[in-house]
């Protein structure tokens, strides 16, 4: 029996290596909370690993440091992700709206006539239209909302969390009164 | 001006950002960063524990902060979209949507490296001069507790370690500090 040489099981038939341009156009339609999830994610893996690694300190603050930077960035990653993505998921529910779609495709039409209008209509419908506006309206409505959340949620978690975090290593931090 | 006017003009907008994904990404992350910066300048104005005369050194480090912030991100992303783009062009010229893909990823690349290593050293440099100026026109930096200059454990080459107490009431005075993000 004759055997064939590895490479030809290596891949299936239809395996045509990676197409960097559709990856890349696939990268175009990157919305903000996919960005803040990879800006918090790069944040989680480094900003505690720097703390760490900080001679210039010593030990008990390193780690206290490393986890208030572990806590920050998740905290803040976690309520931008939530915030954006929420906001985005409204404005796109609104385009099941029939009337709303018609008005907003006047609007964002090139041109007044009815072909212009037409070709709006169909972009916002069938390709992938409602939910790229809704991308753009939801990051500009939950830069606003975050200005509250900012104090609101992320102050107070993060330092909930922090202080979980250096309690369960067995550091205690003496936190000032009713900053929590 | 009537609705018809605002529509159409809000609309113009609203198609712009869509077609040009990577420029309002960049965009509204450095606006989220201008307006963490607003809010935590107008908290330190607003402080009735900071003496004025301190305020006259702290608001304005604080507004050069996040100044800093947004010009070190612009710096790193603008030429980086801009490198990409080209680079982009040459490999896809047919294919726009690629050439977009690889500027989005760019200004992502820049939010990452400018906010986890450029903004910890420019704020560490503006804190220390604002510390310096201070001391000579004695004023005494503002107790931890309060603000103690933003300088963050990890840059802190030529002061003494800080202490877990000295640390926790840094940060926990500066939950929104210029490393802050929308």
């Amino acid at each position: 029996m004759k055997v064939s040489a590895v490479q030809d099981y290596n891949c299936s038939p239809n395996f045509k290596g990676v197409d960097a341009g559709s990856i890349l156009s696939k990268a175009s339609n990157i919305n903000s909370w996919q960005q803040r999830a990879a800006l918090g994610v790069a944040a989680i893996a480094l900003q505690p690993m720097i703390d760490l690694h900080n001679k210039k300190v010593d030990e008990e603050t390193r780690k206290v440091s490393a986890a208030r930077s572990f806590s920050k960035a998740l905290v803040g990653m976690t309520t931008g992700v939530i915030v954006r993505g929420g906001s985005m998921k409204v404005i796109e529910g609104a385009f099941k709206n029939e009337a709303f779609t018609n008005k907003f495709a006047k609007y964002t039409a090139s041109d007044k006539t009815k072909e212009a209008i037409e070709k709006s209509k169909d972009f916002i419908k069938n390709q992938g239209g409602a939910k790229r506006y809704a991308a753009v309206m939801g990051t500009i409505a939950g830069l606003g909302i975050m200005m509250i959340t900012n104090f609101a949620v992320d102050a107070p978690l993060t330092n909930w969390l922090t202080n979980k975090i250096t309690k369960g290593q067995g550091d205690t931090p003496n936190a000032p009164k009713g900053d929590n | 001006m009537g609705f018809e006017k605002i529509g159409s003009m809000a609309g113009k907008f609203l198609k712009n950002c869509v077609e040009h994904n990577s420029t309002f990404l960049f965009i509204t992350s450095a606006a989220g960063w201008a307006l963490a910066s607003t809010a935590q300048t107008i908290g330190l104005a607003a402080n009735k524990e900071i003496p004025k005369e301190e305020k006259k050194f702290l608001v304005p480090q604080e507004i050069l902060d996040g100044t800093f912030n947004i010009a070190s991100y612009a710096a790193i992303s603008l030429p980086l979209m801009k490198g990409v783009e080209k680079l982009a062009q040459s490999k896809f010229p047919n294919n726009n949507k690629a050439v977009e893909g690889a500027r989005c990823l760019a200004a992502i690349a820049g939010g990452i490296v400018s906010s986890n290593i450029i903004t910890p050293v420019l704020r560490n440099k503006t804190g220390a001069i604002v510390k310096e100026k201070m001391e000579s026109k004695n004023l005494t930096p503002p107790p931890a507790q309060i603000y103690d200059g933003k300088t963050q454990p990890f840059f802190r080459a030529k002061n003494p370690p800080l202490s877990i107490q000295s640390y926790m009431n840094f940060t926990k005075s500066m939950p929104n500090s210029g490393s802050l993000r929308i």
